[in-house]
């Protein structure tokens, strides 16, 4: 028997033998050498990671009204390697979208693997996209920031921008708060790409964002909003802004701006109107300032209440400089002198002073520097050091001159009259909760130094109590309850360096009751016209907003105290 | 002797290869039912908080007062009213108590 095995098989074998010698050597290659790469695809290619979007914290007032708060709704993606007929799916897209062909077109013939087509669409818009079925074109859910309440206390809730990252107010200044931290999901997913359910391999749950109240009560904002409004339209002023605070806490109740903004609709808003004036702008104060000079020399006690000052029938040289009343005055009391807001009268008392003394009094009622309401962008003012200063800046500051200021400082100062001498730092946010309720941070409210006595404080109140029962703030009068305040009119500077006899900030700074303040408020006008005193246009904001306020606080009215009964 | 351990062995091997297969593709179809029910649980969810929107809308102090101003209807807070301090003490009989609770009415705007 012949065992040699024949030419031909032995060549097949060879051959074989030499195709599975280099599959080997190809496999070896593969394994050792592009292991990582082609391991990595493959991995790629099987493996899925959803990203887990938190969901933001929710801002509420003070009474847990809801004023910001999260929906989730559709954004129109588009996959342009998967879109077949790119023509047809653009004109379907444009006429529901409202953007034009040419645009969508352009997206979609990108070589790229997703790009948006539009986000956060209205519910009619993602139906009738959900019903074209287009292959390529898709819906994903997006949370969107919608702010009931429009445009009520827009300057100090803010707003997200397309990402859900804080761009203004409390929104910016608690991002890292609100928006929480994303988690996500490790799974796999099938040849469609599509997630292939029960197969998770690790989920990491996102951290919700923590909820902020704030101190603000919607009923008083609202108040104070529809007041500034009236008086913002009625005296054609170019901005405004109100603030109604507690001046025991600092909480501050209501903080509005003209003109202002929908939160809902941010976009379309000028920037004008999304400025925070209470806290950004600063300006001269005029009269209203004089409660800082009238406490020094009081406190100091370099001045008698009833210690009479020729006020020079209206004008007055000083320094080689001539100051001017608003009207001509005679002998007044100091009670007068700031009743009537003698500027003349003031400068005479306040040039008892020393540069020094008067500027540790203005940085100790907090001017010059912020206060440190927990809102991004406020200012400081400027309140110039005595060695800036000129023979006229003692004199000029006292009346509210030479010195700039911010409507929120002025809050400050004038609850330092109504809270027995205490410097408080105003308080905008009252807690940080979680999705349970509980408080994670908790804001007390924050006494500083103790600026003038309580004495000085109560005989200032009285003073106060005056200008608006028989001075220049007689229209911040509230029935039924008793108020004091102060009035400001100040020149604006035009841009040669001069004072303007055209343009004025109109301002009242004022609390009620006066012997027991429940609350402090500040109105500022801007440029009203044609009338631009304090007394005429901001006091009467004042009353209406302290009469309306103290009623919704159930403050018992004092003319009514016969009526009252105890049982 | 072999064969039959043979075929043993190779049904006993479907059989469990089977059960695998039927496994899997249980644990696919419950995945699947989950996560529809996810996605209609979240649809419901999103539908509430566009409700809840709508609510907070219509109940918002600015936009009640807009309504009332369009249909110039004038409201006023009371100027005058009459306060009656709360009486802690209790008082009456024992029904009286239970059905009072201890509180005692408040008037205003008289």
């Amino acid at each position: 028997m012949d065992n040699r095995i024949p030419p031909k098989v032995r060549l097949i074998f060879c051959f074989i033998f030499l195709s599975f010698a280099l599959l080997i050597f190809r496999l070896s290659l593969v394994q050792l050498c592009s292991q990582d790469t082609l391991s990595k695809i493959a991995l790629d290619q099987h493996n899925l990671i959803i990203k887990l979007l938190p969901k933001r914290g929710t801002i509420y007032d003070r009474n847990f009204k809801t004023l910001a708060f999260s929906i989730t709704v559709d954004s129109v993606v588009c996959e342009p390697r998967r879109v077949k007929d790119r023509a047809k799916a653009a004109r379907a897209l444009s006429s529901i979208l409202g953007i034009s062909q040419n645009s969508l077109l352009e997206k979609m013939s990108q070589d790229r693997g997703f790009c948006w087509i539009k986000r956060k669409v209205l519910p009619e818009e993602a139906a009738q996209v959900r019903r074209l079925k287009l292959p390529g074109i898709d819906l994903i859910k997006e949370p969107e920031r919608v702010y009931p309440n429009e445009e009520l206390a827009s300057h100090v809730i803010g707003f997200v921008g397309i990402d859900n990252n804080g761009l203004e107010g409390i929104e910016l200044g608690f991002d890292r708060f609100l928006k929480g931290s994303e988690g996500f999901r490790w799974t796999v997913r099938d040849s469609r790409q599509h997630e292939v359910p029960g197969y998770e391999i690790k989920e990491v749950l996102p951290n919700d964002g923590l909820d902020i109240v704030l101190t603000i009560d919607e009923i008083i904002q609202n108040i104070a909003e529809r007041e500034l409004e009236k008086a913002y339209k009625r005296f054609n002023a170019k901005g405004g802004c109100i603030i109604v605070m507690d001046p025991f806490t600092g909480d501050v109740l209501a903080l509005a701006n003209r003109p202002t903004f929908d939160l809902n609709s941010y976009k379309f808003a000028p920037l004008d109107a999304k400025r925070n004036r209470a806290i950004c702008d600063f300006f001269e104060p005029g009269s209203s300032f004089k409660i800082v000079a009238a406490s020094a020399v009081l406190e100091e006690k370099l001045v008698k209440l009833n210690e009479r000052f020729f006020c020079e029938q209206g004008a007055y040289k000083w320094h080689g400089h001539i100051y001017h009343d608003h009207r001509p005055h005679g002998w007044l009391t100091f009670r007068e002198v700031i009743e009537l807001s003698s500027n003349i009268g003031t400068m005479k008392a306040a040039s008892r002073l020393s540069n020094e003394l008067f500027y540790q009094y203005v940085k100790r009622f907090g001017f010059g520097r912020p206060t440190g309401i927990k809102l991004p962008g406020e200012v400081s003012g400027v309140a110039r050091p005595p060695r800036q200063w000129s023979k006229l800046s003692l004199t000029s500051q006292a009346m509210g001159q030479e010195i700039t200021v911010t409507a929120i400082q002025l809050a400050q100062a004038i609850s330092v009259i109504a809270n027995d001498g205490y410097l408080v730092t105003p308080r905008i946010v009252l807690a940080i909760q979680d999705r349970q309720g509980n408080t994670v941070e908790d804001f007390k409210p924050q006494l500083q130094d103790k600026v003038i006595s309580e004495e000085t404080a109560k005989v200032l109140r009285s003073v106060l109590k005056g200008v608006v029962e028989q001075g220049t703030g007689t229209s911040a009068d509230i029935k039924d309850y008793s108020a004091a305040g102060k009035t400001g009119t100040a020149q604006k500077i035009e841009p040669n360096g001069t004072y303007s006899h055209r343009k004025f900030f109109a301002s009242f700074i004022g609390f009620a009751p006066a012997e027991n303040p429940r609350v402090v408020i500040v109105v500022v006008l801007d440029e009203p016209r044609p009338f631009y005193y304090g007394g005429t246009v901001a006091a009467p904001v004042f009353r209406e907003v302290a009469g309306e306020v103290l009623r919704y606080y159930r403050v018992e009215p004092e003319g009514q105290k016969a009526l009252f009964a105890r049982k | 002797m072999n064969i039959k351990r043979s075929l043993i062995i190779v049904t006993f091997l479907t059989i469990i290869s089977l059960f695998y297969v039927h496994q899997q593709s249980l644990i696919y179809q419950i995945g699947e039912r989950l996560k529809e029910n996810e996605i209609h649980c979240s649809k419901l969810v999103d539908r509430n908080k566009v409700l809840v929107y709508n609510i907070l809308n219509l109940k918002a102090p600015i936009n009640l007062e807009k309504r009332l101003e369009n249909k110039k209807i004038v409201l006023n807070m009371p100027r005058n009213w009459k306060a009656f301090a709360k009486n802690n003490k209790r008082q009456g009989g024992i029904l009286a108590r239970i059905l009072s609770q201890g509180k005692v009415a408040e008037a205003s705007g008289l």
